[in-house]
């Protein structure tokens, strides 16, 4: 089976987020259809780079990105992002949001249909008609995860998108998506700084080094879902790979410091 | 706490009561300072010979214009000034200097241009009021959260959809506001050229004012302008931001 997402030798020097020069070297990486990737990494090492790359949204500066053979040029709806939030569009209620991407592709009455349909997924259908500042955090995410869905992408790019939740809603979507993946098989690539989070979710987990951002080590999650966070080989993997990361971290601040 | 409506209706009655006395005590002559009664009379008198109502309805309907064409003319030249890197550089900079002149400034080259005709007085209003219109679009499109537009291209939305999906209801609230300064511009404009300008009018009524040495009807006239005004800021611009404000959720 070939992969459904090839990553060829991305490299890219960017801006990251606190100002510093950031930069991907050389990362390539098969992603196979219907998989669950976890990308984990210290801030600043480019992952969510990556993600903007595959979504279109920035160009690498050498290396490319094919999805099912085709090079990735611009962004698309068959590669959706679902943001850490903000994305959402205040104008325009529930509904609307999630019948945006589909204006131009159904008429009126199948695209309310549609997103009503993706709205029951996200348990959010009593919130149709509300208006995105009436809503909570968690109920925000899941209106982006439902808006994202619904047009049915081949990928689904997530850039840390429980981020910014408190943790009793963060292991509640957590587990909400992992059902949802199960049921629909997109082909998910997850950024996240959440080990924990990343061993739940991930079949493979994707570890990047500090500067310049690295593929360090691929952690395959050969554990059946859904997974019980008290199973010893999880806790296990997840001691593996926060100890591989702690050294990347270290850098991190040891730079961060300095500067 | 009183409510603001009890705070604002004791403020005037406090204010036009001090009017009264002042007009009352004759502190100065009538024929400097009218009363109310004298230029309630005016209003009257004005209304039942029919001259105030023409007055009215001409300006109204040259703000109407000319206001018209400045927002139909400044909201897309703000959304290009915001989007288009080259056109802000050139034309966005040239707008910004043209801005600082005075709109009344326009009235000699309009009179030339045009003759004594209803066309200078547009032009006076539109110099007066498109280039805030397109300014403050620029701002509000070059304030917008980079997010709305990165999520509405993720999901397949470019050119033309963009700029009317996206871009356009998103800077909505600061194109509203832009909306807002340009009727106080285009409502100055048009009160400085009519002062200075044969023909009907309320600037013109002004201007009558003071040949009749009419103090009252400088008066009468000076509170209409400032009714009208007031009632669009209030009733048109103000209402707007406070419906959209409520459904974004912006509410402070």
């Amino acid at each position: 089976m070939s992969a459904e997402l090839q990553i060829q030798n991305i490299t890219k020097t960017f801006i990251t987020r606190q100002g510093g020069v950031g930069a991907l070297d050389n990362i390539s990486l098969d992603v196979m259809e219907g998989e669950f990737i976890c990308l984990v990494g210290p801030s600043g090492c480019g992952k969510s780079t990556l993600l903007n790359i595959a979504a279109g949204l920035e160009s690498a500066n050498s290396g490319k990105i094919l999805l099912n053979g085709n090079p990735i040029d611009g962004p698309g709806p068959e590669r959706v992002v679902v943001f850490q939030e903000g994305g959402l569009f205040p104008w325009l209620t529930v509904t609307e949001n999630v019948e945006f991407g589909l204006r131009e592709r159904l008429p009126k009455k199948a695209r309310r249909e549609k997103s009503l349909e993706f709205l029951k997924l996200v348990h959010l259908d009593k919130f149709e008609d509300a208006y995105i500042h009436e809503l909570s955090g968690g109920m925000r995410q899941r209106v982006a995860i439902a808006r994202a869905l619904v047009l049915e992408p081949r990928i689904l790019l997530m850039d840390e998108p429980f981020a910014a939740l408190d943790t009793q809603t963060r292991d509640l979507l957590v587990e909400e998506l992992r059902g949802i993946h199960d049921k629909l098989k997109n082909t998910i690539l997850f950024v996240t700084h959440h080990v924990r989070e990343s061993v739940h979710l991930g079949d493979r987990v994707v570890l990047f080094t500090f500067r310049p951002g690295r593929i360090k080590q691929i952690f395959p999650v050969d554990i059946p879902k859904p997974r019980d966070p008290d199973d010893p080989r999880i806790g296990k993997l997840i001691r593996e790979i926060v100890d591989a990361l702690h050294g990347e971290v270290e850098k991190a601040l040891a730079e961060e410091l300095k500067i | 706490m009183k409510s603001a409506g009890v705070q604002r209706t004791l403020f005037y009655a406090v204010l036009f009561f001090a009017w009264y006395l002042i007009a009352w005590k004759r502190i100065w002559p009538s024929y400097l300072f009218p009363g109310p009664a004298d230029v309630a009379q005016t209003l009257e008198q004005g209304f039942s010979d029919h001259s105030f109502q023409m007055g009215l309805w001409t300006s109204l309907k040259r703000i109407g214009i000319g206001y018209g064409l400045s927002a139909i003319l400044g909201i897309p030249l703000g959304l290009l000034t915001a989007r288009i890197k080259w056109i802000d550089n050139t034309l966005g900079s040239f707008i910004v200097g043209m801005q600082t002149l005075p709109s009344i400034c326009w009235l000699p080259a309009a009179l030339l241009w045009f003759g004594l005709s209803d066309s200078a007085i547009l032009f006076v209003v539109i110099a007066g009021s498109v280039l805030a219109i397109s300014i403050g679009t620029d701002d509000a499109v070059k304030n917008l959260p980079p997010i709305y537009i990165r999520a509405a291209r993720t999901m397949g939305v470019r050119g033309v959809r963009l700029y009317k999906e996206v871009i356009f209801p998103a800077a909505l609230p600061g194109i509203v506001s832009a909306l807002k300064q340009g009727w106080s511009f285009a409502w100055r404009s048009l009160m400085a050229g009519e002062l200075l300008f044969v023909s009907p009018g309320l600037g013109h009524l002004l201007q009558m004012g003071r040949d009749l040495n009419d103090i009252s009807l400088v008066a009468a006239v000076m509170v209409m302008i400032m009714v009208i005004g007031w009632s669009i800021d209030r009733f048109v611009f103000s209402a707007l931001e406070e419906s959209m404000r409520t459904r974004r959720g912006m509410k402070v």
